[in-house]
């Protein structure tokens, strides 16, 4: 088990501070159908997508600082001009070559993860909520958001969930055979908040029996998830510590959003990582017993007063290295308890449970 | 979390922000009137500190012109002596509950920084290239510095009883014998045991600076004087007033500070020790290395550092901090 974070841009400042810090993995916000060069907030100018080279390139400014590239994450789906691939529109196969282009350059350059997303209308969230001392977490509540018009974004009528499940099986279909030839293990975030339906859009990938039936598609180790533990945890009715324990032993969490939420749909707010719902050290347990090998990066962090912009998702560098020094100590201390059979005391109660 | 003089809103709200519930003063920027420190003051120091819902656990240290002759026997022992206790009475009825201080003068002393890696800065001492000059102009023996300490904590642990302020003494550091001419005491476990036993009493007690402590001759061997041992020994007699939890890369005569998990020392196996036998008291960053981007007092790693601290508190108790939202 190792520690990670994502960056957006690899500026001399985020890779040092990676450096000095030992977080050693990094993971790039870029893939197939962003429009800047990866690492980097450069526009592509002429270039209709990035190539090997750009990857390449990429690939040793990190090594250069001494750190690993774990993968890649984000994509093509929250963009309107790759729609078809997720309605099963008329360019349809056009667009997924496309992608299947970019996925092989990637790999060649030698990116062995990629994360992505099956979600047209990306993350949503309401108005963020203060938590302790006057930090900010992102909240959501689906009375607000769910129902108001102007978030229904432009879908066909004909999209109900079956016919978006044949969409995404298609796309499995095609990607999962060049992505074990390439070596490069690609895996699905949930939609979050993982509603059964935002505006007219039905959400497919939000739920314990949803995941199972994506794997099914095409049985492979290359056709696998990237594991937002916060997703998951807002999952309504679910058990994380049951998911996190079935799908590291099913081989399938290609990386971690090691991040908490006080409750689960249909409204929550995130929290900082050790004072959501979430038992953290029980649940870095599971991940330790289950066999997992992977990173835990910190995703969304509170946005505090006086932070400084990190050049990644929600929260600045002050939040992201409290998030960070928590994720480092618990993965050494759930390590290192194993040779002194356990922790000092087993706590009686089972925090985090939700029924 | 410790705070440096200074009392900032920003500070506080990053504190609060973060989970931490403990505020220690260090130096408090307390007016000194006629060599003491007076109630008003520290009342008001408390009410500061109270306004941003903190609490202020505890005052580590007055400055150091109010007391280096009672350290050091100087000519002014007894009227620093004196005042000192005036200053304990006070902290007691302004209702703080502890009062650590630096049995050393001169102060805390460091040769240098050095690169722990990609331009991170942590301080460095070597005592080959040490150069600091003699600070006193009397004479001062070991068994009279040994006098100084004995009458010091006779005279202050019965005050210390009576006005409900727990006394804890942090080691010199470096710990060297002598420092800048001055024979210092505080230096070995040794020297330690024989101070917690002058006066048998609660009021009695230790800052344990893990890094001053792991920073001693021979705490990175085994054979009973290890860092692992101090934190046993004056954990188990309840001697432990609360905790800086940092990490140095060895022992005098030549070492370096690192980050909380890069030193030689394993944080883990430490937090067992005073988990095993139930320390009560905190722990709190100290000195932290300097990084790329921070500021000049070291948010970011005092943030990263403090998420550390308490990932390893809730892993060896099986206890969350918070309570679940």
């Amino acid at each position: 088990m190792r520690q990670s974070w994502a960056v957006s841009s690899v500026d001399d400042e985020v890779l040092r501070t990676s450096a000095q810090y030992g977080v050693e993995n990094l993971i790039i916000y870029t893939g197939p159908g962003t429009k800047t060069l990866p690492g980097s907030k450069e526009p592509l100018q002429r270039k209709k997508r990035p190539a090997y080279e750009d990857y390449l390139a990429l690939m040793s400014k990190v090594k250069s600082f001494g750190l690993n590239i774990e993968g890649v994450e984000g994509g093509f789906s929250l963009f309107p001009e790759y729609s078809d691939i997720i309605f099963g529109g008329p360019r349809r196969d056009e667009l997924i070559e496309e992608m299947l282009d970019h996925v092989r350059d990637m790999a060649r350059a030698g990116i062995r993860i990629w994360g992505y997303q099956w979600m047209p209308v990306s993350v949503w969230r309401t108005a963020p909520v203060s938590i302790r001392g006057g930090a900010y977490g992102t909240a959501y509540d689906h009375s607000i958001r769910g129902d108001d018009p102007e978030w229904y974004p432009d879908v066909p009528d004909s999209q109900n969930e079956e016919a978006m499940w044949q969409h995404l099986e298609y796309w499995i279909k095609a990607l999962t055979p060049l992505a074990e030839e390439e070596g490069i293990r690609c895996g699905i975030h949930p939609d979050d908040p993982p509603m059964l339906a935002r505006g007219k859009v039905p959400g497919l990938l939000r739920s314990f029996d949803a995941y199972k039936r994506l794997l099914s598609i095409y049985p492979s180790d290359y056709n696998a998830i990237e594991f937002c533990q916060g997703t998951f945890s807002e999952m309504e009715r679910e058990n994380i510590y049951e998911m996190v324990d079935y799908f590291v032993r099913e081989n399938k969490i290609l990386f971690v959003h090691f991040r908490n939420v006080n409750r689960q749909i249909p409204t929550f707010n995130e929290e900082f990582i050790n004072t959501g719902y979430v038992d953290m050290k029980r649940i870095m347990r599971v991940y330790r017993d289950a066999g997992y090998t992977g990173t835990f990066m910190d995703d969304h962090c509170p946005m505090l007063s006086d932070d400084t912009d990190f050049p990644g998702n929600v929260g600045g560098y002050r939040s992201r290295l409290f998030a960070q020094g928590y994720i480092q100590g618990l993965i050494e201390s759930v390590t290192k308890e194993q040779e002194y059979g356990g922790p000092v005391r087993m706590s009686e109660v089972e925090n985090g449970f939700v029924s | 979390m410790g705070l440096n003089s200074s009392l900032n809103a920003e500070a506080f709200r990053f504190m609060t922000q973060l989970g931490v519930q403990d505020v220690v003063l260090n130096t408090p920027s307390v007016p000194v009137k006629d060599g003491k420190w007076e109630l008003v003051d520290l009342v008001g120091l408390k009410n500061r500190v109270d306004e941003f819902g903190l609490k202020l656990t505890a005052i580590e240290n007055t400055q150091i012109d109010m007391r280096h002759h009672m350290i050091a026997g100087g000519p002014r022992f007894e009227e620093q002596l004196e005042n000192m206790l005036e200053t304990i009475k006070n902290i007691g009825n302004a209702g703080i509950p502890v009062y650590t201080m630096s049995w050393r003068y001169p102060r805390f002393y460091r040769t240098g920084h050095v690169d722990v890696g990609w331009g991170a800065l942590g301080t460095a001492y070597d005592s080959e290239i040490e150069a600091w000059p003699n600070v006193i102009d009397w004479d001062f023996s070991l068994d009279q510095a040994w006098e100084c300490l004995e009458t010091w904590i006779r005279e202050a642990t019965p005050v210390a009883e009576k006005y409900g302020v727990r006394l804890g003494l942090h080691p010199v550091d470096p710990p060297m014998e002598i420092v800048g001419g001055v024979p210092q005491l505080l230096f070995n476990f040794e020297n330690y045991k024989r101070l917690i036993d002058i006066v048998d009493s609660p009021y009695n007690s230790i800052l344990l600076c893990q890094g001053s402590f792991a920073q001693m001759l021979g705490a990175d061997h085994d054979g009973g004087e290890s860092i692992y041992d101090m934190i046993e020994y004056f954990v188990k007699r309840e001697r432990v007033l609360y905790v800086h939890f940092r990490n140095v890369s060895g022992t005098v005569p030549k070492f370096h500070e690192t980050f909380v998990n890069k030193g030689y020392v394993d944080m883990y196996k430490a937090m067992r020790i005073y988990a095993e036998n139930d320390f009560d008291g905190f722990f709190m960053d100290d000195h932290v290395p300097h990084t790329v981007g921070d500021t000049e007092w070291g948010h970011r790693a005092k943030a990263y550092a403090n998420g550390y601290i308490q990932s390893l508190i809730e892993a060896v108790t099986d206890t969350p901090l918070f309570d679940p939202k």
